[in-house]
C-alpha cells in the first residue's frame, strides 16, 4: 500500500513537471538580435534588451570595425532575425560573408547624407588598368551624438516591429536614452574651439565635424612605437597645422609620450567605444571623454 | 464459351509469333497517346509548381518568357541586367523581401547561381552534407551536381571562363565545395550555389592582391609617388578565396550598381503583391514585374499545342492498325478455309466458329490492353526522373 501510494506521488509529480515544462514551452521565444559594434549593443540593450535575445559575437580588446567573424560567429549572425549595422562601410567584413539580405538593417540609412568620405591609402592601377583610389566612408558615426541618436531611433522602429506588444516600454527607455546622449551632445557642442588637434587615428571625422573642432590625423597606434617616417609624418603636418595636442583612442605607452612631450604635445584620450569598455558603459565612457576634451580644450 | 477459348488458345499458340506480333503492335499504338498525354501532364504540372512557388520576378523589360526561365529553371539565356539597388529598393517600399538573383556563369556545364541565403529558405532548400554558404568564395552543389561531378565539401570547383579567348574577361575562380544541398526534385538539383558576391568577383567586380604598398618584388610596380602606386600586370590576383586572403578581397565600385539579373519577390500578402504590380504599370519603371505560373502556362500552351497535333497522329496511325488489323483477320479467314469447313463437316455450328474466331481476337484485344497497361505503369515509374533530366 505504501509503495502504490508512493508510486501515484511520483506519478502525480512527474506530470505536473511535465505540465510546467510544456508550458514553458509554449512561451513565444524572443526574436534574435545582432549588432557589429558596442555602441549598437548599447543602445540596443538599452531600448529593448529585456525583450530580445540580443548578439554580439566580438570578444573584448578586438576593433569591431576590422573584425573577421569566424564560422561560428557567422553562424550565429546568420540565425538572426535583425542584424543591425552600422553604415557607412563600417565592418569591412559584411562584404566577404553570406548573410541574408532580409536581416540587414542600417542604423544609418536615414542620415546618409552625412557619411563623410575619406581617402583610403593610396590611388594604384593593376598593370593596364584604370588609376583608382579606394574611397572609403569615415565610419565612426556615433562620434556625432546627434547621428547617435537617429541611430537609436531606427533601433527602436526596428524593434517595435519585431516586438510590437512592448511598443511603449521599447517608447519609453529610447526616450530616456535619447535624452541622455542629447545632453551629452549639447555638451560637447559647447566645448567649441579655435585649437587644432592632432588625432593619432583618423577616427574622429564625425567629431570634429560636429563640434566644430579642428583634428588633422596621423596614423599611430597607442601600443606601438611609430616608425621615423611616422614621426616624419606627424612633423610634417605640424609644420602646417602647429598643435600642443594630441587625441588618442587609448592611453599610449610611455615611450610615445616621451616622444611628443619632446615636440611640446600633450595627450588627450578620446575612446571611441567601438567594443565593450574595460570599465563603465557607452554614456560614461563619451561622458569621460567630453569631460577630459573640455579640461584640455578650456 | 471455354471449349471455344480453349481453341482460341490453341490456335494463337500455334501461331505465336504472329500473336506476339498483333499484341505488340497493338499495345503500342494504344499505349502512346496514353503515355504522351502523361508525360505532358506530368510536364505541366512539374513545370507549373515551380512557377507556382514563386510568386513574383522582376527584371529587365526584355523578353518575358528568358527571364522568367532563367530565374526558376536556371537556363542562362541572354537576359538583360538590371542593378542590385533594385532590390534594396523593392525591401524599402515594405511589401514583403526580395531575393537578387545571378545567372550568367557555369562551372562544368552546371550553371553557379548567384543569390543570398534568403533564397535556400524560400525554396526550403536544406543540406544534406556540410553547411550553407558563409564566405565569399564558397559554393554549395545542387544534389545532382555533386552526385555527377562526384563533389562534396572540402572539394574545389572552378568556374568555367565565358570566353577562352577573351582574356581580359571573367576570371575563373577557384570556388571551395562546402555543402551539397537535399535531392529536391527541382532544377535547384542542377545548380551550383554562391553568393552573389562570389558570382561579382567572378565577373571581375571585386578581387584580391597583395597590398601594394608592402610588396616586396621592385618589378611589380610600374610607378608610384607619395600618392599613387601603378602596378605592373606581374601582380598576383587570387583565384581563390580563402583564410588570409579573404580579408584582401575588395570591390571597385558602388555594389548597388553591380548586375544582378532578376529578383525574385516575395510579397507579405495578396494585397502587398498587387499593389507592387501596380507601381509597375507606369512607364516611369524601367523594370517589369511578372507573375512566372502566367508567363509559364503561356509557354505551356504553346509548346503542347504539339499535344493535339500527336493526338491526330496517333488517331490516324490506330485507324490505319484498325485497318491492317481487319486485313489481317480477313486474310486469315481465308487462309483458314479449309480448317473451318473442316470444322463445319464434323459437326460445328457456324455460330461456334464464329465463337472461336472471336475468342481468339478477344485474346489479342486483352493481351494489348495488357501491354499497354503494363507499358504505361512502367514509363509512370519513370516519368519525374525523366522530366527531370529532359524537360526541366
Amino acid at each position: 500500500m505504501k509503495n502504490l501510494l508512493l508510486v501515484l506521488l511520483a506519478c502525480s509529480f512527474f506530470a505536473c513537471n511535465v505540465k510546467k515544462e510544456n508550458k514553458q514551452s509554449e512561451q513565444p521565444s524572443k526574436p534574435v538580435v545582432s549588432v557589429v559594434n558596442y555602441p549598437l549593443y548599447y543602445f540596443t540593450e538599452r531600448i529593448g534588451g529585456a525583450y530580445i535575445d540580443l548578439k554580439y559575437p566580438i570578444s573584448e580588446g578586438v576593433d569591431p570595425a576590422y573584425w573577421m567573424p569566424d564560422s561560428e560567429s557567422l553562424s550565429i549572425l546568420q540565425r538572426s532575425d535583425v542584424l543591425f549595422t552600422n553604415g557607412a562601410n563600417y565592418a569591412k567584413w559584411l562584404s566577404n560573408v553570406s548573410l541574408p539580405e532580409r536581416i540587414k538593417f542600417n542604423t544609418t540609412e536615414a542620415v546618409k547624407d552625412r557619411y563623410i568620405e575619406v581617402q583610403e591609402g593610396t590611388a594604384h592601377s593593376h598593370g593596364e588598368g584604370e588609376e583608382h583610389v579606394h574611397t572609403g566612408l569615415a565610419f565612426t558615426t556615433w562620434l556625432d551624438l546627434s547621428i547617435a541618436v537617429k541611430q537609436a531611433d531606427a533601433i527602436k522602429d526596428k524593434l517595435i516591429e519585431l516586438v510590437p506588444n512592448k511598443k511603449a516600454e521599447l517608447i519609453s527607455n529610447h526616450k530616456q536614452l535619447v535624452a541622455e546622449l542629447s545632453k551629452l551632445d549639447m555638451k560637447l557642442k559647447s566645448i567649441s574651439s579655435e585649437k587644432v588637434i592632432i588625432g593619432s587615428h583618423p577616427v574622429y571625422q564625425y567629431l570634429a565635424s560636429a563640434y566644430q573642432l579642428h583634428i588633422h590625423s596621423v596614423h599611430f597606434e597607442p601600443d606601438m612605437m611609430p616608425s621615423h617616417k611616422q614621426w616624419h609624418e606627424l612633423e610634417h603636418l605640424l609644420h602646417h597645422h602647429p598643435s600642443g595636442l594630441m587625441i588618442w583612442e587609448g592611453e599610449p605607452s610611455d615611450e610615445i609620450k616621451d616622444e611628443l612631450k619632446k615636440r611640446n604635445i600633450d595627450v588627450l584620450v578620446f575612446d571611441p567605444c567601438g567594443n565593450v569598455p574595460s570599465e563603465g558603459d557607452f554614456l560614461s565612457v563619451m561622458q569621460a571623454n567630453a569631460n577630459s576634451l573640455n579640461a584640455k580644450l578650456n | 464459351m471455354i471449349q471455344s477459348l480453349y481453341l482460341g488458345l490453341k490456335y494463337l499458340q500455334y501461331h505465336i509469333y504472329r500473336t506476339i506480333i498483333l499484341i505488340g503492335a497493338i499495345g503500342v499504338i494504344l499505349y502512346l497517346p496514353l503515355g504522351l498525354g502523361r508525360l505532358i501532364s506530368e510536364s505541366e504540372t512539374q513545370m507549373m509548381a515551380r512557377a507556382d512557388a514563386t510568386p513574383l520576378i522582376i527584371g529587365a523589360k526584355d523578353n518575358a518568357t528568358d527571364l522568367v526561365i532563367n530565374s526558376i529553371y536556371f537556363e542562362q539565356c541572354n537576359v538583360e541586367q538590371i542593378t542590385f539597388s533594385k532590390a534594396n529598393e523593392l525591401d524599402r517600399l515594405g511589401f514583403g523581401y526580395s531575393i537578387p538573383f545571378i545567372s550568367v556563369f557555369n562551372a562544368r556545364n552546371y550553371p553557379i547561381v548567384g543569390t543570398t541565403l534568403d533564397y535556400f529558405r524560400f525554396r526550403n532548400l536544406d543540406i544534406e552534407e556540410g553547411h550553407n554558404l558563409q564566405f565569399v568564395g564558397e559554393c554549395v552543389l545542387g544534389a545532382l551536381v555533386a552526385e555527377s561531378l562526384n563533389l562534396g565539401p572540402g572539394d574545389s570547383l572552378v568556374s568555367s571562363p565565358d570566353n577562352f579567348l577573351d582574356l581580359a574577361g571573367s576570371y575563373p575562380l577557384q570556388m571551395k565545395v562546402v555543402g551539397v544541398l537535399k535531392t529536391s526534385n527541382t532544377p535547384d538539383d542542377r545548380a551550383v550555389f554562391t553568393d552573389l558576391k562570389t558570382n561579382w568577383v567572378i565577373m571581375g567586380l571585386g578581387h584580391g592582391h597583395e597590398d601594394m604598398t608592402e610588396v616586396k618584388d621592385p618589378t611589380l610596380i610600374l610607378e608610384q609617388d607619395s600618392t599613387s602606386i601603378t602596378a605592373s600586370a606581374k601582380l598576383f590576383i587570387y583565384n581563390k578565396i580563402d583564410g588570409e586572403k579573404l580579408e584582401s578581397f575588395h570591390f571597385h565600385g558602388d555594389k548597388s550598381n553591380f548586375p544582378i539579373t532578376s529578383i525574385l519577390f516575395i510579397p507579405d500578402n495578396h494585397k502587398a503583391a498587387t499593389l507592387l504590380r501596380g507601381r509597375y504599370k507606369t512607364d516611369i519603371i524601367q523594370e517589369q514585374i511578372l507573375i512566372p505560373s502566367e508567363v509559364i502556362a503561356n509557354l505551356l500552351e504553346n509548346i503542347f499545342r504539339i499535344k493535339h497535333i500527336f493526338n491526330t497522329v496517333f488517331i490516324l496511325v490506330g485507324f490505319a492498325t484498325l485497318l491492317i488489323l481487319s486485313l489481317i483477320i480477313v486474310l486469315t479467314l481465308r487462309l483458314r478455309k479449309k480448317e473451318l469447313y473442316t470444322m463445319f463437316t464434323i459437326g460445328s455450328s457456324k455460330t461456334k466458329t464464329f465463337e472461336i474466331v472471336v475468342s481468339e481476337l478477344l485474346v489479342i484485344i486483352v493481351g494489348s490492353l495488357m501491354l499497354a497497361a503494363a507499358l504505361y505503369a512502367i514509363s509512370g515509374y519513370f516519368v519525374e526522373s525523366f522530366i527531370q533530366q529532359f524537360i526541366l
